[in-house]
């Protein structure tokens, strides 16, 4: 399974990676990205089975990396989780009505984050 | 318009639980002189201001390790600096969606603060594992 991580901090995308290492997926193929613009030449490249992106990054956020990916008739299936501190009331509704099929806010337990991305797994994301 | 301190304190005592995995004590107002640390979201809509973060060096270390699960001895003074921006950026938007949860605001990348910029007096500092504060916040709204 590919999944791309999309976030400008390094440290985030090492503890996603390291909480998706823990869930046992087989065959995973994790890659990474530092925003929306470096995550749209990854996917074009890679064609993820899921994209899991934060929303406030430099260059292109994650609403234009959404939007993108939902534009494009080669790459709009791909299924993409929001990872993000914006709790802004009316966010997660509006991002899975433009394509995102889920909206996990931070602060997240890495058990919590575990959870979800086996429960999406399991659903065959 | 007074920034409600139990919002703060909780907040920012509970991403400290969740991500970091520490427990940490509100201890209220005062100075910390050993921060070397600090890091700030602004905010504008329709509210603007700027949350402030200020961090020890040993403090910035522990928690970026603890956070990848790394050895402490391994964490570059990049990774400090990078996971105190991470938890302004997180604790800044926690406490101003539960302080005021219909507000429409846009928020900065969090950035470094600069020496001139750093709250002399912090609105709230914070004692982890029950030592002296290492940690502190302020969230500063703009006049007007």
């Amino acid at each position: 399974m590919q999944i791309l991580l999309v976030d400008d901090s390094r440290l985030v995308r090492r503890y996603v990676a390291r909480t998706l290492e823990m869930t046992g997926i087989d065959d995973l193929c994790i890659h990474e990205a530092g925003n929306g613009r470096e995550a749209m030449v990854e996917v074009r490249k890679s064609k993820p089975d899921l994209i899991i992106t934060d929303l406030n990054m430099p260059e292109m956020n994650g609403e234009e990396l959404i939007a993108c990916v939902a534009q494009d008739p080669d790459l709009r299936g791909i299924p993409i989780l929001v990872l993000s501190a914006d709790r802004a009331e009316g966010k997660p509704e509006q991002l899975i009505h433009e394509g995102a099929i889920g909206y996990l806010t931070k602060p997240i337990t890495p058990e919590d984050l575990r959870g979800r991305l086996l429960e999406l797994v399991g659903s065959n994301v | 318009m007074t920034v409600p301190g139990d919002v703060i304190c909780q907040g920012v005592e509970e991403i400290l639980e969740k991500m970091y995995f520490c427990e940490a004590e509100c201890l209220g107002l005062g100075r910390i002189d050993a921060l070397a640390i600090a890091s700030q979201v602004t905010f504008s809509g329709d509210l603007s201001g700027r949350f402030v973060t200020g961090a020890t060096e040993g403090l910035a270390a522990r928690l970026a390790a603890d956070f990848v699960a790394a050895d402490i001895a391994d964490v570059t003074a990049s990774q400090a600096t990078e996971i105190i921006h991470e938890f302004t950026n997180v604790a800044c938007a926690a406490a101003l969606a539960e302080w005021l949860p219909h507000a429409k605001l846009n928020f900065s990348l969090p950035s470094s603060v600069s020496e001139t910029e750093v709250p002399e007096q912090w609105s709230f500092r914070f004692g982890i594992d029950g030592a002296e504060p290492e940690l502190a916040v302020s969230l500063i709204l703009a006049s007007g």
